[in-house]
């Protein structure tokens, strides 16, 4: 048991470390419009998403990040050797609920869209790849993609492209081997802006797919 | 004014009953000065307003029904209505005649004058209009309802005043339904609201954290559909106003928006999402029998059925960008009908299935803009920062739209006659959106 809890702490610490970086590289000041500021210290176009940078991928664990079970809660750590004892489903849920809510923080949970279109850049696909291991390192947590749009276009048309929008991240991160089962797709149309701003720039953040958890799942 | 059955519900929709009025032209002996028969020209592109003086009523009501004509007649751009402080003979009344020359001297074309009673709980407004140059009685009605449905009488008076100066029906005794928007724009509220055309009695009918979009009235006017917004999907309801009942309306998935009643009342026509794609739906709502009525990779929304039933207007972007088309009922034979530079949605027939009002965006603006039923003699009636979501009164004459004046400011009820004069906010004085003009109320 000293020895697992000794790694649990070292895990503790990482993801942390890295989770303060994310939040320092995410926040409002987003820069050109189809980049999301991937935290560089786990280094872009990992397609093995976070874990892979500077700091020391977690004992046992698999090579997908921090978000995987040796996290914080516990989780049986499914390598070999392990002495860890089966946890309940309950905890299970929601260890992986932690860990796909702030996986998504620290990959990215925003991809952007030019106007009228659904089209996933090259950068968009990069995050995307990233929630992608997020999300298949934690089947048990599903998520919800809602697609958005600017306010320059008509309420009912925007609906729709939104749900476009939401349905091609789907679609992308099914390709990337996420069951379909695990996403829900949504659109907000124009209703839900995040950025209040009437000019390109804050256009260009709300023509968005946003994958999140949903409360209460 | 046929007579119509008393309906002594208490309910604000309670029937307004109206009969003629003896006329009082039996006591004026000697008719006036022949003069042209007295008809304000509503297609006259420079028509100056025709000055109507509308005395104060006389008895319980009688200012308040006054106002509201005066009020209702002036929005219409049609009548320069002249200020009471104005007039030079105080004592008029209903039963009275008027001194026609006190009135020529103020340039008054129409005199109105009026009174209501209260006879239990039933309040009876009698009033005449006189043409004042010709002398003689045009007008002499009585309406009757309970005593809290004063502002309806007031707005069939309205509605009878403009129509024999007009020809046509007046627009004024008829309700909107609409959004009402509140909060941050990143965290906007968004309820269901309706009120009088005139902003009297504005009602809000939903609370609750989802947003409510486009709602639009039954051809009847007793039932709303309209749209709601959740974190996890967008479902269509069908509410009637009288019993307060409530159904949902299934699409194919979890969004099903953009609803708008068939011209018979009995079924919904609207968009239903699947797997990313928007399509067409129409669904009975007697009988639960669905439609699909397009079904094609494109984005199909919008939709809009004549008012003779037979064809469909839409917006759809099968043709690389946002155009607006029409299909059979059936779905068939779709046909693209904007051709213009710039995005075209939004379609909506008018009332006599003559035009249709669409919303363009072109060169970073947007319009509010009419066209034949062919889709020809396109006409702009008007362009801002953002305008949206045209709905037509049910004369015909006006639409009321969205409108936000510049970056960052709010949505507001607008309107502007399909003439292109008379460009003006509604009477609600806080953010609005989605605007939809019920029928003529009975």
């Amino acid at each position: 048991m000293r020895q697992i809890t000794h790694r649990r702490t070292a895990t503790i610490a990482l993801l942390a470390a890295l989770t303060l970086t994310a939040a320092c590289a995410t926040g409002r000041d987003r820069g050109t419009t189809n980049d999301v500021a991937v935290p560089t210290t786990v280094g872009t176009g990992a397609a093995t998403g976070p874990g892979t940078g500077t700091a020391q991928p977690p004992q046992g664990g698999p090579g997908s990040g921090v978000s995987t079970g040796t996290g914080t809660a516990g989780s049986g750590i499914g390598g070999a050797g392990n002495t860890t004892p089966v946890q309940s489903p309950e905890a299970a849920r929601a260890a992986a609920r932690e860990a796909v809510i702030s996986g998504l923080q620290l990959v990215g949970d925003r991809i952007f869209f030019e106007t009228d279109s659904s089209a996933l850049s090259e950068s968009a696909q990069t995050v995307l790849r990233a929630q992608a291991a997020v999300l298949r390192a934690n089947p048990l947590q599903r998520v919800m993609i809602a697609g958005n749009c600017d306010e320059r276009g008509t309420r009912e048309y925007n609906l729709a492209l939104g749900a476009r929008r939401a349905v091609a991240v789907r679609d992308y991160l099914v390709s990337l081997g996420v069951p379909q089962t695990q996403m829900d797709t949504v659109s907000y149309g124009k209703e839900r802006p995040i950025d209040d701003r009437p000019n390109s720039e804050g256009w260009a953040i709300n023509r968005n797919g946003h994958t999140f958890v949903l409360a209460g799942q | 004014m046929k007579r119509t059955d008393l309906n002594n519900s208490a309910h604000r929709l309670a029937r307004i009953a109206g009969g003629m009025m003896a006329g009082l032209a039996a006591s004026l002996a000697i008719p006036g000065p022949a003069a042209a028969q007295l008809v304000v020209d509503v297609t006259e592109a420079n028509a100056r307003p025709l000055p109507i003086a509308i005395a104060d009523f006389a008895g319980p009501q009688g200012a308040a029904i006054s106002a509201v004509v005066r009020d209702n007649l002036e929005r219409s751009g049609l009548f320069d209505v002249q200020n009471p402080n104005a007039f030079l003979q105080r004592d008029t009344g209903v039963n009275i005649a008027p001194r026609f020359a006190d009135w020529r001297v103020i340039n008054s074309a129409a005199l109105v004058v009026g009174s209501g009673g209260t006879s239990g709980d039933r309040l009876r407004v009698e009033f005449r209009m006189w043409d004042v140059l010709g002398e003689s009685q045009m007008l002499g009605l009585e309406f009757s309802s309970t005593d809290e449905n004063w502002r309806r009488i007031a707005h069939k008076i309205s509605d009878a005043i403009y129509q024999r100066l007009t020809g046509l029906p007046g627009n004024f005794d008829t309700r909107l339904v609409f959004i009402a928007e509140s909060g941050s724009r990143t965290n906007r509220i968004k309820r269901l609201a309706v009120m009088d055309q005139d902003g009297g009695s504005p009602t809000y009918l939903t609370t609750g954290p989802d947003q409510i979009l486009t709602p639009r009235f039954s051809p009847t006017g007793q039932q709303l559909v309209y749209t709601a917004l959740s974190d996890t999907g967008i479902r269509l309801y069908v509410l009637d106003t009288e019993t307060g009942r409530q159904e949902v309306i299934p699409g194919l998935g979890n969004m099903v928006f953009a609803p708008r009643f068939s011209p018979d009342g009995q079924s919904i026509i609207f968009s239903a999402e699947q797997d990313g794609n928007t399509d067409i739906l129409m669904r009975n709502l007697r009988t639960g029998q669905m439609r699909q009525l397009t079904d094609h990779p494109a984005i199909d929304t919008s939709p809009d059925i004549s008012p003779d039933g037979r064809t469909i207007v839409f917006t759809s972007d099968r043709g690389g960008g946002t155009q607006i088309y029409k299909m059979a009922m059936n779905g068939s034979s779709p046909v693209r009908l904007t051709f213009g530079e710039g995005r075209y949605s939004t379609p909506v027939w008018s009332p006599g299935g003559q035009l249709i009002a669409f919303t363009r965006q072109a060169g970073g603006a947007f319009q509010i803009g009419v066209m034949n039923a062919d889709g020809s003699n396109e006409r702009i009636l008007t362009s801002a920062w953002l305008v949206e979501g045209p709905s037509w009164s049910p004369n015909g004459r006006t639409i009321m739209f969205q409108r936000e004046s510049g970056p960052g400011s709010q949505p507001e009820l607008w309107s502007i006659d399909v003439s292109g004069r008379n460009l003006r906010r509604a009477p609600y004085p806080s953010g609005a959106s989605d605007p939809s003009w019920s029928p003529t109320l009975d």
